[in-house]
């Protein structure tokens, strides 16, 4: 017996052809959708952040051009450099994160199956899953440098076509790399071999990242603090400073352009930005038109198995860590999958340039005064913390997000939220704590900074990476996000930015806690010799002080993390 | 066992299970059946501790899921209707961590017969995201199955599997219950409900339609209905929907008529 619809209950077919549908209006759609419905909490957050960014940045650069407008055209001319700089820096990182980026949207979408196999032209999915790459790659930056760029027209009292022109070279400025990677994505996708394809666009982004460490390092930053001691080469250093730049690098074409537009003139150099953006954008999409789908079709025949009936047991580690419990379990676990996933251990090359970066450089900086350099080797803590929040936000804040889709099996498991939230935070804390104490002992050796600076160097730095890392597992697993393809993109939520301001707070308030001792043995050494200063009235509260906030930060912030956890549906 | 005692789901306004209660004795197959929407799923996932029921408790193996949720989870085993795994592990070491999960011991040997049973021996050291869908499907019931649970608790099983995989699977879902352990499913394949289920409660919208065993349920529904004649699941299935939807559509009317008529639907107890 038949059981079809009826002509009543089916839908009646469309007698109008119907307008082409638009794939960016179907995706405001689903974000809109998604912003509805997100935590309201969290953009009041991020929108107060932002604001405070916002105000920051404007004023920062309000002032910072007034000072320098005091030396005159030179002086500005600085502002330019930097602000040359700001753009190059940026564009490296955009650089650096663009090809996976580029993988991880162009090939690796979720809504890929469905798009390619409807009866739209390639290139219009290439389109929509290229801005889609431009805005995973490049928001951010474009939102740090826009507040800049406005505060710099109107300081020059830009003409009104001068706005759009600076907004469509800061565009441009990230666009490029986007592009570039998008192009080296769908390259990689059609010819490198299928299944190494994420190796070896990290390999890129490694290659790319030493570049851009290459290029900090040459700039030297040293020198400038060097020849800023003597008041006689102030001068000769802006003349230098001002000068001319990197002519062949994009952003320094960009920061032409946005320059010269703040003073009304259209510069030469954002046309062979427009071009070589152009250019680069073209290129991928007449790539994608003609490899696009079969790039995408390879990528979801993700490796040919070699087919090994022989048992392999558990390893020496395994074994080890599985005696702990579930808790040890978990943690060979994701050793193992950080170990085996490109996108996970990239993150720890990056922890690696990032310290490396700090460490070169403080051994640098040249300080003849003592006291001066007792003062700038304690404030330095805080930047460390800066760097362990650096390193947090890549490694701890995504740590329950990284279980992705597969939480359900930890879920339905015998498995108390708490063990999986320690199981997370001992298995980073070993990193972040050993990147510390490196950091905290050889920055103080290295400025040969007292014995009482020494160990507060080791106090402060165990402190952070105790706090800044439960914070970061504990934030993360109150907020996770398990629909992520790339670890980096799960700090880059109101959570996450939550995560760094508070580890930011943090660093500050350790500083605030010793100072007093720390100040004492530094600016009065006779009165304070060895570690006399930290058995004053003020040392003792300073070290409790810091001794509760560590214990309180470090409980409080994982409980948090496991309450909301256990809630999570 | 498995107890769910006035177990009430509210999303926002939407009530997507409303007052279910039901009882799974020892060895016994116990079918969740509805079309979709149906609120299966929800119950699944409130059994399992995905989802924290609004109203009621629901119980396994004696313990509380959100009171006890330890105890009752080394308990059951689930098999999820998506079955999303580790993909940056094997196989075995998947099932190797899901054993350590539940501090089983020498578990070498069930996970090479478990491999072996579901023809995925040589393929136990492979990446699972070189798997298909069916294969990592099998890796989510070797998972369910590994710890011998007195209770399993199983979404869609059938979803992707080959034929023969299948059949291995309705054999296994039987057996587990014939050695006097508890099975819980929900599926849309009725053929699979009439060949393994002892009782069922139908669903429709969050609430129950009928419930028993399938000669409870054929004497409810005596009629030809659906289009399908017979004593088969598939006719009683779509008696019990007709029924309901002329049940709404009456208390519409008369909701119509008297404002005052109240909720028409009435809420089942299994």
């Amino acid at each position: 017996m038949s059981t079809a619809p009826t002509q009543a209950s089916a839908p009646a077919p469309a007698s109008a052809r119907p307008a082409r549908p638009s794939l960016l209006r179907v995706k405001l759609l689903s974000l809109r959708h998604t912003l509805q419905r997100g935590p309201k909490w969290g953009y009041a957050l991020v929108g107060t952040l932002a604001l405070l960014l916002v105000v920051g940045e404007v004023s920062g650069t309000w002032r910072a051009l007034t000072f320098l407008g005091g030396f005159g055209d030179i002086g500005t001319n600085v502002f330019a450099r930097v602000l040359e700089i700001g753009l190059i820096t940026l564009a490296s990182g955009v650089t650096f994160s663009a090809t996976t980026a580029a993988i991880s949207t162009l090939y690796l979408s979720d809504d890929l199956n469905f798009l390619l196999t409807q009866p739209v032209p390639t290139w219009r999915v290439f389109a929509l899953k290229f801005s889609e790459t431009f805005l995973n790659a490049a928001l951010v930056p474009v939102f740090l440098t826009l507040p800049l760029l406005l505060t710099v027209a109107a300081y020059f009292h830009a003409p009104a076509w001068a706005y759009p022109v600076m907004l469509l070279a800061d565009l441009l400025v990230f666009a490029a790399p986007v592009g570039l990677g998008a192009l080296l994505a769908v390259a990689l996708m059609r010819f490198a071999p299928v299944g190494r394809v994420r190796e070896v666009s990290t390999a890129l982004g490694v290659l790319i990242s030493a570049g851009l460490v290459y290029a900090i390092r040459a700039l030297r930053p040293e020198v400038l603090v060097q020849k800023l001691q003597d008041p006689g080469q102030v001068e000769v250093l802006l003349r230098d400073f001002a000068g001319p730049s990197s002519p062949l690098l994009p952003p320094s074409w960009a920061a032409q352009g946005i320059w010269q537009a703040a003073h009304g003139h259209l510069a030469a150099p954002l046309l062979p930005l427009l071009i070589l953006t152009g250019a680069l954008l073209l290129s991928a999409t007449l790539l994608a038109t003609k490899a696009y789908q079969e790039g995408w079709a390879r990528a979801l025949d993700a490796s040919t198995p070699r087919l090994d009936p022989t048992p392999r047991r558990a390893g020496r580690t395994e074994r080890l860590l599985a005696r702990l419990g579930p808790g040890g379990a978990l943690a060979a676990k994701d050793l193992r999958v950080t170990l085996r996933d490109p996108t996970q251990w990239s993150q720890l090359l990056v922890v690696v340039a990032l310290a490396g970066v700090y460490l070169v450089s403080v051994k640098a900086v040249p300080i003849p005064v003592p006291q001066f350099r007792g003062i700038l080797g304690y404030i330095q803590l805080a930047f460390q913390g800066f760097i362990i929040a650096g390193i947090a936000v890549r490694l701890a804040f995504p740590a329950v997000s990284t279980e992705a889709k597969a939480y359900w099996l930890l879920r339905t498991a015998p498995i108390d939220p708490r063990q999986i939230v320690l199981s997370k935070f001992l298995g980073v804390l070993p990193v972040t704590l050993t990147v510390g104490l490196v950091m905290g002992v050889a920055s103080a050796l290295s400025m040969s900074l007292g014995p009482t600076l020494l160990l507060l160097s080791v106090l402060v730095s165990v402190s952070n990476a105790f706090v800044i890392t439960a914070l970061g597992v504990g934030l993360g697993a109150a907020a996770p996000k398990f629909d992520a393809d790339n670890p980096a993109e799960i700090g880059v939520s109101p959570g996450g930015l939550a995560f760094m301001g508070l580890s930011l707070a943090y660093s500050v308030l350790c500083l605030l806690l010793l100072a007093r001792p720390a100040a004492g043995s530094v600016l009065r050494p006779d009165l304070y010799p060895g570690y006399s200063a930290l058995t004053t009235p003020e040392g003792i509260l300073g070290l409790t002080g810091l001794l509760v906030a560590t214990v309180l930060g470090t409980y409080l912030s994982l409980r948090t993390g496991w309450h909301r956890l256990d809630r999570l549906e | 066992m498995i107890e769910v005692s006035g177990y009430t789901k509210r999303y926002g306004r939407h009530e997507a299970v409303s007052d279910l209660s039901f009882t799974v004795q020892p060895g016994a197959v116990f079918g969740l059946l509805g079309s979709n929407g149906a609120g299966k799923t929800t119950t699944i996932r409130a059994l399992v501790g995905l989802t924290r029921p609004t109203g009621g408790t629901v119980r396994v193996a004696g313990f509380d899921v959100w009171k006890d949720p330890l105890k009752a989870k080394a308990a059951f085993g689930y098999i999820p209707d998506r079955p999303y795994l580790y993909g940056k592990l094997t196989a075995r070491e998947l099932l190797r961590f899901v054993t350590q999960l539940y501090q089983m011991s020498n578990s070498d040997t069930e996970i090479d017969r478990w491999l072996e049973f579901f023809r995925l021996r040589d393929f136990g050291n492979e990446l699972i995201e070189t798997y298909s869908h069916g294969m990592r499907q099998k890796v989510a019931i070797i998972a369910a199955l590994l710890p011998d649970p007195p209770v399993l608790i199983v979404d869609e099983p059938m979803v992707g599997l080959d034929p023969h995989a299948a059949r291995q699977v309705r054999d296994l879902l039987r057996a587990h219950a014939d050695r006097g352990r508890t099975v819980l499913l929900t599926t849309h394949s009725l053929p699979l409900a009439e060949a393994v289920c002892d009782r069922l409660v139908v669903l429709d919208r969050g609430r129950v339609l009928g419930q028993g065993t399938m000669d409870d349920l054929r004497a409810r529904t005596g009629t030809e209905a659906g289009g399908v004649h017979g004593d088969s699941l598939e006719r009683i299935f779509f008696r019990l929907i007709e029924e309901e939807q002329a049940a709404a559509q009456a208390g519409g009317q008369a909701g119509g008529q008297d404002h005052a008529g109240g909720q028409t639907g009435v809420s089942e107890r299994a």
